[in-house]
C-alpha cells in the first residue's frame, strides 16, 4: 500500500501478491499480509515460513502491513501469539492506513502514448498520513499541514494543499503541483525544495493554483 | 435501553478533556438523562476529582474488568445527581492492564442501563487511546485554538476512521474573544477550515473554570455563568437540539460564517 501512517517510506512497486511478504524499510521491518483471501492461510504461511527461518527473526520488531483488511479479535490473539512463540515483537499495525484504491500497478502504452498511471483519493489527508506514488496523485480533498504526498509524476490536489507536497520525485523537475490553493509547509520539485512562506513566491489570492521550476526555483502561479 | 458511547479527545494533553467530560455529562443529567462517565485515563486519574467524588473511590475500572468487584459496585453516584454516575480509573495500576475488547465488552454492558456513557480519554494516540475509543459509537474531539492542538486533533480525526467513527464532534476550547479580535489567536473559522467536521461548541477561555474545578461542581450547572452557557448549548446540540452560537463577542460575520459551516 502506498499510505502508511507511521512515515514509513512505502516503496512503490510493492504492493502484496497472495503471499505475505516481509519489507524492509527504514522503520524496521514489516509484514504485509494481503487484503484478499483467508486469514487463516497466510497465518499458516507465516508459521511455515517462521519454522524454515530458524530463529532468524528472534527478537525482530515488527510492523504490521494490513491494507483494509480488519483482523477480529480472534484472528489477533492467534497472530500475536505465534509472533511470540517465535520471539517476534508486535511494533505497530498499519490498520490507520484507511482507504486506499489499488494503483494501475505499470504506466503502459496506449497508441504509441506513454501513459502514467493515476492514483486518486477522495478524502482530505490529515496530518500523519502520507502517500508515496509512481505515477500522478489526484487527490478530492486538502492536504491538511502535516500530511505528505510524494508523487514521480504530478499531483493535483482537488482542494487546499497546506501539507508537503513533492512531485517529480525521481528527478523530473518538469513535474507540477497543482491545487485550488497553494498555502503549504513545503514543496518539492525534483531537487529543487520551496518552504512555505518563506522563498515561495506566491500570489495573493485564492484562485486555482499551479506550482513548477523555473530557473532553478519553484514558483506558484495562478492557473488559467 | 440501548445507551450511546461517546470517547471525549483531544490527542494534545491539557485542552480540556477532562473539563468538557465532566461538563457535558452533568448537562445530560440536569436534562433528566442518564448519563455513566467513565475515566479512562488509568495512571493520572482526575474526572473524580473534577466531579468531587475522589473520597468515594472504592473499586475503579480495572477492578471491573479483572472482575474483583460487580460493576454495579464500582459506579459511583454523583453527589448532586442520582442519574448520574462515574466509573474511576485506576490510580495505581499499568496503562495497560485494560484491553480494548474488556473496554467494549464494559461499554456493551452500561448501554443496557445508560442513555449515554462518556469516556474521558487520557492524551495521546498509545494504549490507553485505543482503550478509549475501542467501545465507542461516535467522538468528540476537544482542542484550543491553536496550531499544534489542531494538528493533534487532525491527527486524530484521521485515526479514527479506521475505528468507523467517521463523524466526530468539534469542541472548541479556551477561545479568546479579545486575542481573537487583535489577531493573535486563530478564530472558529480557521480551526473548522482546517479540520472541517461538525462543531458542537465553542467555549471560551474563563477563569471560573478553575473555581468550578475545586469546588467538584461543573460550570455547567451555574446558571448565571458564560461558560456554563457554552455547556449547556453543547449539551443541547448533542441531544439534537438546534441552538444558535453564542457570539462571544465576535464580529457580526462571526455568527453567519459558522452557521454556513454548519449547513455545509
Ligand atoms: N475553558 C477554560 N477556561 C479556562 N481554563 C480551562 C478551560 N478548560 C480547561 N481549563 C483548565 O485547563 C486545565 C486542563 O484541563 P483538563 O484537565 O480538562 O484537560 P485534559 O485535556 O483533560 O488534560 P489531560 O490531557 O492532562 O487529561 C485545567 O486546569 C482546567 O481547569
Ligand atoms: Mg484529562
Amino acid at each position: 500500500m502506498p499510505l502508511s501512517d507511521n512515515g514509513d517510506l512505502m516503496q512503490p512497486g510493492s504492493l502484496p501478491g497472495n503471499n505475505i511478504v516481509f519489507k524492509g524499510y527504514r522503520s524496521g521491518l514489516t509484514l504485509i499480509i494481503p487484503e484478499a483471501g483467508p486469514f487463516e492461510n497466510y497465518l499458516q504461511e507465516l508459521r511455515d515460513h517462521l519454522k524454515n527461518s530458524h530463529n532468524f527473526f528472534n527478537g525482530a520488531k515488527i510492523n504490521l502491513e494490513l491494507g483494509n483488511r480488519q483482523l477480529d479479535t480472534e484472528e489477533k490473539a492467534a497472530l500475536i501469539r505465534l509472533f511470540q512463540e517465535n520471539g517476534l515483537v508486535l511494533r505497530s499495525t498499519g490498520e490507520s492506513a484507511s482507504p486506499v484504491k489499488r494503483p494501475a500497478s505499470k504506466s503502459k502504452a496506449i497508441h504509441g502514448e506513454h501513459v502514467v498511471p493515476t492514483f486518486t483519493i477522495k478524502k482530505t489527508l490529515r496530518s500523519g498520513q502520507r502517500i508515496e506514488f509512481d505515477g500522478n496523485v489526484l487527490i478530492w480533498g486538502d492536504i491538511n499541514p502535516g500530511a505528505e504526498v510524494m508523487a514521480s509524476g504530478d499531483i493535483i490536489v482537488m482542494g487546499k494543499l497546506r501539507g508537503t507536497a513533492h512531485a517529480g520525485m525521481q528527478g523530473d523537475r518538469n513535474a507540477r503541483i497543482f491545487a485550488f490553493q497553494i498555502n503549504p509547509v513545503q514543496l518539492r520539485i525534483a531537487d529543487v525544495i520551496a518552504r512555505g512562506g518563506e522563498k515561495l513566491k506566491r500570489t495573493k489570492d485564492f484562485r486555482p493554483e499551479i506550482a513548477k521550476v523555473k530557473d532553478q526555483q519553484i514558483i506558484v502561479e495562478k492557473f488559467n | 435501553m440501548s445507551g450511546k458511547v461517546l470517547v471525549i479527545t483531544s490527542g494534545k494533553g491539557g485542552v480540556g478533556k477532562t473539563t468538557t467530560c465532566a461538563n457535558i455529562g452533568t448537562g445530560l443529567a440536569i436534562r433528566g438523562k442518564k448519563v455513566a462517565l467513565i475515566d479512562a485515563d488509568i495512571g493520572l486519574r482526575n474526572l473524580d476529582v473534577v466531579m468531587g467524588l475522589e473520597n468515594r473511590i472504592v473499586f475503579d475500572l480495572i477492578d471491573v474488568v479483572e472482575k474483583n468487584c460487580k460493576l454495579r459496585q464500582a459506579l459511583i453516584k454523583d453527589r448532586r445527581f442520582d442519574n448520574l454516575y462515574l466509573l474511576p480509573a485506576a490510580q495505581t495500576k499499568e496503562k495497560d492492564a485494560v484491553k480494548p475488547e474488556q473496554m467494549v465488552e464494559l461499554c456493551e454492558e452500561l448501554k443496557l442501563d445508560f442513555d449515554y456513557i462518556l469516556i474521558d480519554c487520557p492524551a495521546g494516540i498509545e494504549h490507553g487511546f485505543k482503550n478509549a475509543v475501542a467501545g465507542a459509537d461516535d467522538a468528540i474531539i476537544v482542542t484550543t485554538p491553536d496550531v499544534s492542538a489542531v494538528r493533534d486533533a487532525d491527527r486524530i480525526i484521521g485515526l479514527l476512521q479506521t475505528y468507523e467513527i467517521t463523524d466526530p464532534k468539534l469542541v472548541i476550547n479556551r477561545v479568546r474573544p479579545d486575542m481573537v479580535r487583535r489577531g493573535d489567536m486563530m478564530d472558529v473559522n480557521d480551526v473548522n477550515d482546517i479540520l472541517a467536521i461538525t462543531l458542537l461548541g465553542v467555549v471560551p477561555d474563563d477563569q471560573s473554570i478553575i473555581v468550578s474545578t475545586n469546588k467538584g461542581e461543573p460550570a455547567v450547572s451555574e446558571q448565571s455563568s458564560r461558560v456554563g452557557q457554552a455547556y449547556r448549548n453543547i449539551v443541547a446540540r448533542i441531544e439534537g437540539e438546534d441552538v444558535p452560537f453564542m457570539s462571544l463577542d465576535f464580529d457580526l460575520g462571526f455568527f453567519e460564517r459558522i452557521k454556513r459551516l454548519l449547513k455545509k
